[in-house]
Order: C-alpha cells, then sequence, then structure tokens
C-alpha cells in the first residue's frame, strides 16, 4: 500500500526567464503553460511563478518557471532567482536591437552567479513572425550565442506558436534527467491520457525548422 | 417419463393399455400387382358408345364419368380373378394389415382405391397422430423429444441409420433399441422408488399419530357439537390468537425492516473494523450516517431511549471508523515524507486512485473535528518541518547542491535579503503547489460521498489548503524574521533601507499572491520589517543633518557647507529612488508629510538656523555680521529650492507636501529683502544720506510717495537742523561724488558676490540701487519743495539730476 502512497518520481528543475522589458518572456511561458497569446500587454510585477508537470521518455519532471520582471526597479531581485536555477532562457526581441544588446549583460548576471558550466543558457530569438520590422538576424542571433557559449540558441514565435514546444523539447534534451538516453521518445498516448501534463511533442517540428527563417 | 412406443404404430385398433407388444409390420409385398396385371390382361373396359347411356344426351360429363366407372366396376366383379395365395399375403397379425381373401374383398374393406402399403402407412400416421393425444405428447413436445434424441444421437449412442433400416438388421436395431429402453425405464423407476422409499417410511411412521389426531379431533367434534356455548368461547380465543398472529407477523415484518435500516450487517460490522480504507468502508459509513440521521428521528418518541442507544452505539461505530481514517491519514503522510526524503518530491496525478482515496478519507474525517484537527497538526509538523530545513539548507555550504549558499554580504545587504527572501519565496510556491494538489476539493467529484458532509464541511474543507500553507510556514517565520532582522537592525543607510522597505514591499506583494493571508503572521512580520526599515530611513536622515564643532570652526565661507550640500543630495537620491520605485501613491508608503517635515522642514527651521546661530553668533547685533550670514541663509535655501524643484510636482504633491516647498520659498524671499534693505542702508551709509533717509523715512514711507502733495508731508523736515543746506553739503556733497560712479562695481563685488545664484544677486543689486534711486529723487525734490528759492544752490549740492544718478549706478 506504501508503495502506491508515495506516488510518482518527480524531479524539479528551476527556470529562469529573463530579458528586457517587452520582449516576450510572460508570452513564451503562456504559450507553452495554456497554448496562447494575449495581444495586450501587461507589464510583470516582481517574479512570477507556474511550474508544469511534463512527462517524457518514461519519467516524470516538474518545471518550474520563473518570469521575472524587464522593468529596471526590480532588476535587483533577479540574481537571487538565478542562483539556484538548472536552466537560463534569456530572451530578445529581434525587432529590437537594443533588447539583443543586452543579452551580454544578462549572461554575465548567469555566469556570474552560476558559473559557466553549472547552467543551460538558452538564447531565445522571440517575434520571428514580424519579418519586416526584424532589426536582428538570425545569423547574429547565432554568433551572439556562439560567443557567449549559449548551449541552444533558437528562434520563436510566441503570437504564431513557432517552435516554442520546440524550445521546451531541446531544453529537456540538455537536462540531467535526460542525458542518459540518446533519444528522447516522448510518448504521445501517455502523456495525453493524463491531467495536468503537458505534451511537447511537436508533429511537424521538421517543418518546424525548415520553416525557420534562417 | 414420456415413452413413444414405437410398436403402437403399428397397432391396428388396440388400444392403449394393450401390454402386449406387437410386432413391427413386415415389409408389404406386392405381388398382387401381378394378379392385377393378369386381370388387367382380361379385362375390357366396356363400351360407352355401344350402351344405353349413350342415349341420354343430356347427361354431362360428369353424370357421364360417373356412369362408366360404375359400369367398369360391375364388370370387374363379374370377371374371376385369380385368388391370393396364402403364402403371398401378409402374416395375419392384430393392427397389421386387413386381411381379405380376395381383390373385391380388399377393395370393399378400404375406401382408398389406393395400394395396401398405402392403406398401411396411412393407418400408422392416423394412429400415431391419434394417439398423441392418448400419450399427452403434443406435436412440439414430440418435436422435442425428437430433437433431443438427434442432438444426442452420439451420445447416447443411437443410431438412428440403422433402425430404420427395412431389414434384418434394422428389425434386430429396433428390437434393441425397445429393450434398452425398457432397461432404462426400469433404471429410472428403481432411483425414483430408491428415493421415494424414505418418504413412504416416514409416512408409515406418522400415519399412526395421524390416525390418533384423527380420532381425537373426532372425538373432539362430537363434544363439541354435544356443547355448542363452549365452542363459541373456543372460537373467539381462537380468532383472538390468529389476531396475535399477524401482529406478531406484523412485528416481524418491521422489526426485520428496522434490523436492516438501523443496524449493520455482519459483513459491514467486518468491514468497519478490518477492511483496508477504500470504497467498501467508506460505504459503510454513508450507512453509519443514514443510520445516525435515521435514529435523530427516534429521539422525537415519547420514549427516547431507543433512539438515544441507537444513537450512543452509531456514534461509537463512526468514531472508530474515523479512528481509522486518523491513522490511515496520518500513515499516507508519514510514508509520503518519508519517501521525499529518501527519493525527493513526489507528485500524484490528480486520479490518482490512492489520493482520491486521500481526499476522502480527508472529506469523512472531516466530520470528527478532534481527530481532523490532530491530522493536520501532524501534516503541518511534517511539512513545516520540511519547509525549515529547505531554508536552512540554503544557508549550507554543500557542494553536491550546485548553487551558491546565502551568504551575508556586508557590501550588498539587500542582495542577502533578496536572496533570503526568494528562497522563501519558492519554498512558499513549491508548498502552495504541493497542497493545491492533495487539499484541493472543490472540483473534486468523490462518488458515493455524502452530500451533506461536503455541502456542511464544503467551505472549511475548500479553504484548507491555504490554511495549512499558512499554517505550514509558521515555526518557520522565526528563524526567516532572524535572518532578515540581522540585517535591517544594523543598517543605517537611509537609501538602503529604503531598497530594503521595498523588496519588503514587494515581497508581501508576492506572498500574498502565492496564497499567504494578508493577516498572517509571516506578513505581519514582514510589515513590522518593512516600518523598522521605514524607520530608519528617517532616523538615517535625520542623523545627517548633524554636523561636527570642527566643521563650525574652519568654515569661512558663505557657501552652503558640506553636510548641508551631502545632505541635500542624498535626500534628492532618495527622492529620486522614492520616484522611480513607482509606491508614491499606497497606504503603506514610508513617506508621508510628518516625513517631508522632519526631512525637510526641520532643515531649514531648525538646523540651518541653529548652524547659522553658531556660525554668526554676533549677526543679531552686527549689521555687517548679519549681511554674511543672510547671503549664508539664501546661498543654502537656494541650494535646497533648486535641488527640490524636480520633485515638487512629483513626491512633494505626492504626499500633500508642497506647502513645505513654499515655506522655504518665502523664507528665502524673506532673506532676500531682509539683505536688500540691509544693502541698502550699507548704501546710504556710504553716500550720507543715511540720516536724511532715516529721517524722511520715520515721517512719511519714502517709498510710499507718489505725487506732488504727498512732498508736502516733508514740510516739517525743515525744522530739523541737519536739513540746514550747509550740513547737506558737508555731509553729503563730497561723498556722493567720491562714491556714486563705483557704488554699483561695490554693490556688484561686495554684496552680491557671494550670491551663489545670479538671478538672485542680480534682484538684490538691482533692489538695492533701486531703493538708492527712488530716495535720491524724492530727497531732491523735497530739498526743492523746502527751499524753493535755493535752486541753484541745491544743484550745486546735489550735483546730479535723477537721470545722471540713475545713469551713474547703472540703472538705465
Amino acid at each position: 500500500m506504501s508503495g502506491s502512497r508515495t506516488g510518482k518520481s518527480l524531479t524539479k528543475y528551476k527556470i529562469v526567464f529573463l530579458g528586457e522589458q517587452g520582449v516576450g518572456k510572460t508570452s513564451l511561458i503562456t504559450r507553452f503553460m495554456y497554448d496562447t497569446f494575449d495581444d495586450h500587454y501587461q507589464a510583470t510585477i516582481g517574479i512570477d511563478f507556474l511550474s508544469k508537470t511534463m512527462y517524457l521518455d518514461d519519467k516524470t519532471i516538474r518545471l518550474q518557471l520563473w518570469d521575472t520582471a524587464g522593468q529596471e526597479r526590480f532588476r535587483s531581485l533577479i540574481p537571487s532567482y538565478i542562483r539556484d536555477s538548472h536552466v537560463a532562457i534569456v530572451v530578445y526581441d529581434v525587432t529590437s536591437k537594443k533588447s539583443f544588446e543586452y543579452i551580454d549583460k544578462w549572461v554575465e548576471d548567469v555566469k556570474a552567479e552560476r558559473g559557466e558550466e553549472n547552467v543551460v543558457l538558452c538564447i531565445v530569438g522571440n517575434k520571428n513572425d514580424l519579418s519586416d520590422e526584424r532589426q536582428v538576424s538570425t545569423e547574429e542571433g547565432e554568433r551572439k550565442a556562439q560567443v557567449l557559449n549559449a548551449t541552444i540558441f533558437i528562434e520563436t514565435s510566441t503570437k504564431a506558436g513557432f517552435n516554442v514546444k520546440n524550445l521546451f523539447r531541446k531544453i529537456a534534451k540538455t537536462l540531467p534527467e535526460f542525458q542518459k538516453s540518446d533519444t528522447v521518445s516522448l510518448d504521445d498516448k501517455a502523456s495525453k491520457s493524463k491531467p495536468d501534463v503537458i505534451d511537447i511533442t511537436t508533429n511537424n517540428e521538421d517543418q518546424e525548422q525548415s520553416s525557420c527563417q534562417c | 417419463m414420456d415413452f413413444l412406443d414405437y410398436q403402437t404404430y403399428g397397432l391396428g385398433e388396440t388400444g392403449a393399455n394393450d401390454s402386449t407388444l406387437s410386432e413391427p409390420a413386415s415389409r408389404i409385398k406386392l405381388q398382387s400387382q401381378q394378379s392385377l396385371a393378369a386381370l388387367e390382361k382380361n379385362f375390357q373396359l366396356p363400351n360407352l358408345k355401344a350402351s344405353s347411356l349413350s342415349d341420354n344426351v343430356s347427361e354431362n360429363l360428369q353424370d357421364k364419368m360417373q356412369k362408366y366407372a360404375s359400369m367398369s366396376l360391375e364388370l370387374l366383379s363379374s370377371a374371376e380373378l385369380p385368388r391370393y395365395s396364402g403364402s403371398d399375403l401378409p402374416t395375419s397379425s392384430k393392427g397389421t394389415l386387413p386381411r381379405g381373401d380376395n381383390l373385391k374383398q380388399l377393395l370393399q374393406n378400404s375406401e382408398s382405391a389406393a395400394n395396401d402399403a398405402d392403406l398401411l402407412l396411412s393407418k400408422k400416421l392416423s394412429r400415431v397422430l391419434n394417439n398423441n393425444s392418448a400419450c399427452h405428447l403434443t406435436d412440439i413436445q414430440l418435436r422435442k423429444s425428437f430433437k433431443i434424441l438427434e442432438d444426442n444421437e452420439e451420445r447416447l449412442n443411437f443410431k438412428s441409420k440403422t433402425v430404420v433400416r427395412p431389414d434384418y438388421v434394422g428389425s434386430l436395431a429396433r428390437k434393441t433399441l425397445r429393450s434398452d429402453l425398457e432397461n432404462e425405464l426400469l433404471r429410472s423407476h428403481l432411483t425414483i422408488i430408491e428415493e421415494i422409499k424414505p418418504i413412504v417410511r416416514r409416512v408409515k411412521r406418522l400415519s399412526q399419530p395421524v390416525k390418533s389426531l384423527q380420532d381425537i379431533g373426532e372425538s373432539i367434534l362430537k363434544n363439541t357439537s354435544q356443547n355448542t356455548t363452549d365452542s363459541n368461547l373456543d372460537m373467539k380465543t381462537v380468532y383472538g390468537l390468529r389476531q396475535n398472529i399477524e401482529q406478531l407477523h406484523i412485528q416481524k415484518k418491521l422489526l426485520v425492516a428496522i434490523r436492516d435500516k438501523l443496524t449493520l450487517t455482519q459483513v459491514e460490522e467486518e468491514t468497519l473494523v478490518n477492511a483496508s480504507i477504500e470504497a467498501e468502508l467508506f460505504e459503510v459509513i454513508n450507512k453509519l450516517m443514514a443510520i445516525k440521521e435515521a435514529s435523530s428521528y427516534l429521539l422525537s418518541l415519547e420514549n427516547p431511549k431507543a433512539g438515544q442507544t441507537l444513537l450512543a452505539q452509531i456514534n461509537s461505530k463512526i468514531e472508530k471508523a474515523n479512528k481509522r481514517i486518523y491513522y490511515y491519514l496520518v500513515n499516507f503522510f508519514h510514508d509520503l515524507h518519508s519517501g521525499f526524503k529518501t527519493f525527493g518530491e513526489r507528485t500524484f496525478a490528480s486520479d490518482d486512485k490512492s489520493l482520491l482515496t486521500f481526499q476522502r478519507s480527508m472529506i469523512y474525517l472531516s466530520n470528527d473535528l478532534s481527530l481532523f484537527n490532530e491530522v493536520l497538526k501532524k501534516i503541518v509538523k511534517l511539512r513545516s518541518q520540511r519547509v525549515l530545513n529547505e531554508f536552512l539548507s540554503q544557508f549550507d555550504f554543500d557542494s553536491s547542491r550546485g548553487s551558491k549558499p546565502i551568504i551575508m554580504s556586508a557590501h550588498d545587504p539587500v542582495r542577502y535579503l533578496g536572496d533570503v527572501l526568494a528562497n522563501v519565496h519558492s519554498l512558499i510556491v513549491d508548498e502552495a503547489d504541493f497542497m493545491n494538489s492533495m487539499f484541493k476539493f472543490q472540483t473534486l467529484n468523490i462518488q458515493g460521498t455524502p452530500k451533506s458532509v461536503l455541502q456542511e464541511n464544503g467551505e472549511f474543507l475548500n479553504g484548507l489548503g491555504v490554511r495549512l500553507l499558512n499554517e505550514t510556514f509558521k515555526p518557520s517565520e522565526n528563524s526567516i524574521r532572524i535572518r532578515l532582522e540581522q540585517i535591517i537592525r544594523f543598517e543605517d543607510d537611509p537609501l538602503v533601507n529604503f531598497d530594503i522597505s521595498e523588496l519588503l514591499k514587494l515581497y508581501k506583494m508576492m506572498f500574498i499572491k502565492y496564497g499567504i493571508l494578508p493577516d498572517s503572521s509571516l506578513i505581519q512580520q514582514l510589515d513590522l520589517l518593512k516600518e523598522s526599515a521605514g524607520k530608519k530611513i528617517l532616523v538615517g536622515l535625520v542623523k545627517l543633518m548633524e554636523f561636527s564643532e570642527k566643521e563650525l570652526e574652519t568654515a569661512t565661507e558663505v557657501l552652503p557647507p558640506d553636510w548641508f550640500s551631502e545632505y541635500v543630495s542624498l535626500l534628492c537620491e532618495f527622492f529620486s529612488k522614492l520616484e522611480k520605485s513607482g509606491s508614491l501613491e499606497g497606504s503603506d508608503n514610508v513617506v508621508d508629510s510628518s516625513f517631508l517635515d522632519r526631512t525637510v522642514g526641520q532643515l531649514v527651521s531648525g538646523k540651518l538656523s541653529e548652524y547659522q546661530q553658531a556660525r554668526f553668533p554676533l549677526a543679531k547685533k552686527n549689521r555687517k555680521e548679519k549681511i554674511p550670514m543672510l547671503v549664508f541663509e539664501i546661498n543654502c535655501l537656494d541650494l535646497l529650492l533648486t535641488r527640490l524643484l524636480p520633485y515638487r510636482s512629483s513626491v512633494l504633491e505626492a504626499v500633500g507636501s508642497d506647502l513645505v516647498y513654499d515655506r522655504i520659498n518665502s523664507h528665502l524671499e524673506q532673506s532676500i529683502k531682509s539683505l536688500i534693505a540691509l544693502e541698502t542702508a550699507e548704501l546710504f551709509e556710504k553716500l550720507g544720506l543715511g540720516l536724511y533717509n532715516s529721517l524722511l523715512n520715520m515721517i512719511f514711507p519714502v517709498d510710499s510717495v507718489e505725487d506732488e502733495l504727498d512732498y508736502d508731508m516733508y514740510f516739517p523736515a525743515g525744522e530739523n537742523p541737519i536739513m540746514d543746506k550747509k550740513t547737506i553739503q558737508t555731509n553729503v556733497h563730497q561723498k556722493l561724488n567720491n562714491h556714486l560712479p563705483e557704488i554699483s562695481n561695490e554693490i556688484q563685488e561686495n554684496f552680491a558676490f557671494n550670491i551663489v545664484s545670479p538671478r538672485i544677486a542680480d534682484r538684490i543689486s538691482s533692489g538695492c540701487l533701486g531703493n538708492l534711486s527712488k530716495f535720491y529723487a524724492v530727497f531732491k525734490k523735497t530739498l526743492e519743495h523746502l527751499y524753493p528759492d535755493s535752486e541753484e544752490e541745491l544743484a550745486s549740492i546735489l550735483n546730479f539730476t535723477e537721470q545722471e544718478f540713475d545713469t551713474l549706478i547703472g540703472l538705465n
């Protein structure tokens, strides 16, 4: 009986979202969590928290998503959250050169808190759908990610829902829980049949990648 | 047992009770066909045309045919036919073919003109069909019997094909079948007899008592018929007894119904005591609760003892069940907790069976508040222990954890506090997450749970997660407070204290967002710490107003002292932070009107004048000492106002303290006016006009002179000896001519030079010169009024016209 009482094994991973104001950190989380997009911008106050159980490769992990405020007055809070994070996602807006330039500062903060090795660093270029207003090319983003030694670089569009699941899939692949298995096979049925569990499989993964405007 | 006797189908007129078994009919021999052929050979059909019948033309074809047939039969009967040989005829037997000596006889006996085989078959069939009713076999039964026989053919080893064979083998098989059937029948009869034997024995045994009873009955009946009155009485008794029986029956029914409704069965009792905490037990509890509800009705009876007893029993059973649930819940949480310790955090899917059982148990236990609270206490104890350990572990150096420990940083106390609060925030959201998953009853569709429980305790149960979350953090509050307080208590920097205050305010908001109640002690602790940090801002700022004696001794200039400049800079930096924090509005703002009174108002009216008194001790007595004091004051106030100006419409207005600014401004105006008056008086002295200025102002203020008539006011001045022309010549002329061309430069260099603000310096300069110009004009005109005949003399004494005077002092 006690065996059934203990529930399922669960490892928690803390993911912190960083970036300038209005780059789409909250939208990225909302798209991942609820698969929705809100046109109305509302600045995050302080630090927001959301958590989601992810089932993949016969393992269940709990992602704790810490959404930081981009506003200057909340900057002092952020290092305390980077301190014990496993993954840092630095988001910039492809239509804002300034937000791109600030990546260095954010990455510096991450490295100051977690060092070079203890964190999975992701650089995400958001608003990929606004191709007419683009100020930062994908090549620039890739180069920057290489220079900053980022584990993952990806361009997303939270409005179009492009590459968001893919981002979290890539992140999951880098987590210690899944490093042992060579291929991460996501069990569709298992994940869909469970409540409160997000399915991050992407049927059109290849399509998504090929449609990337790289 | 229905038995189909094959031979009965071959029987003639034999009854059903014929015991002799008939043999099966032998095959029909058709030698008669040969004799018929011979008959045919010698037989000729009558000629219809030749007969008399042909005369009757009117007859129809039917009649003709009938006639022809009767004629043919007559011919046939008259013809000599060979006899059947005895051997050709079928064996004589009962129920078989009817015998005749010749064909005629055969034809007479049989109504049909068909052959004798057909006759035989038809007879047999009719017999079978007629006997059906005698054997009580309906068609359906018969068909069913055949069907059964057909289905069980193999099992019974019944060779149907052999039985219906026409040859000897068939005949043998039929005979064997019959004997087999008889054997079977006998065996079954024997079995029945064996079964009946004991019954017969019993009947025999009972026959004697029954007989005696019968005799007694008869004798009683005889007796009763003799005495009718006695019989009437007895019948009444019988009726009474019968009524009693009926009542007892009803009572029994009632008691059985009550037993079913108000008591548990043995199985249920067993479930209550020994079954695991699962649906079955909950069903029994449901029943107990229903019984409890029903027993409450019994209390309204005249004698409530039954209800009370039942209620007491049910209560004790429910209590037992609740205790079992209580132990289950405690064990559940202990298992969970030890699981956490060994394997880390665990999770349950929302449809997990054990989670649902746990939640259902919680709902049922909520009926027993004492046990329920006991469980909650245990849960809170385990969880709070975990929270406290988690909280404290963040301060330990543990290389395996992969993250830096929270260390107290001397140069960044805000970061330390931020780390501590972020750690608490993390724990709160974790715990809230856990509590929500475990104690989420509002969306729970628990099958079979009595609605009354959910309705009565629903409100209480729905807020349980939040309540437990708050309870869980209570034991950790002290540790959290100590970690925060040790920084806040020793921090003096008002700007840092402001940051701390803002941090606490923000975390208070975030803690409340994730379930910590606004009136919880954790929030109250944060409020107290925030208040303490807020107070320290004021204390820190006020402390900065202090100036040292040393600074006072070394001060020589009329510029604002260092302490003043630093203080104003810090104040402005603070206002700037306040403005950026966006927390100007709100009831819990650290800055209010009293704060500004203390930090700004007190600075001007308190500290600055205190400093002035110390710095310029002779200012009240000595005019020369007073001028630098005023210049110093103007410089300080101007600096303060200039620095505060950007915050006038934001910070000062938001806290309703823009009056402070106005007050300082009017103070500055007053100082400027005083300085102008003092410097003007100084200039008059220099030009020798001081006494005259005093005299004229005593009679009528010079500033108020507007028209010619006003000059008449000064006629009494002529009586004063100083107004003598020669005296004026002596006192004024030389000084005026010596100093007037330099007066403008002198003002700029000596008086206005130390004023930091050029605007104020200019205002002072032009104020002094304006006063001088005005007095010169009034004084000259007054003298002209007093001495209208000495115009030339006066022109030589005051040798500058008004325009020339203004030009020389630089007013034009």
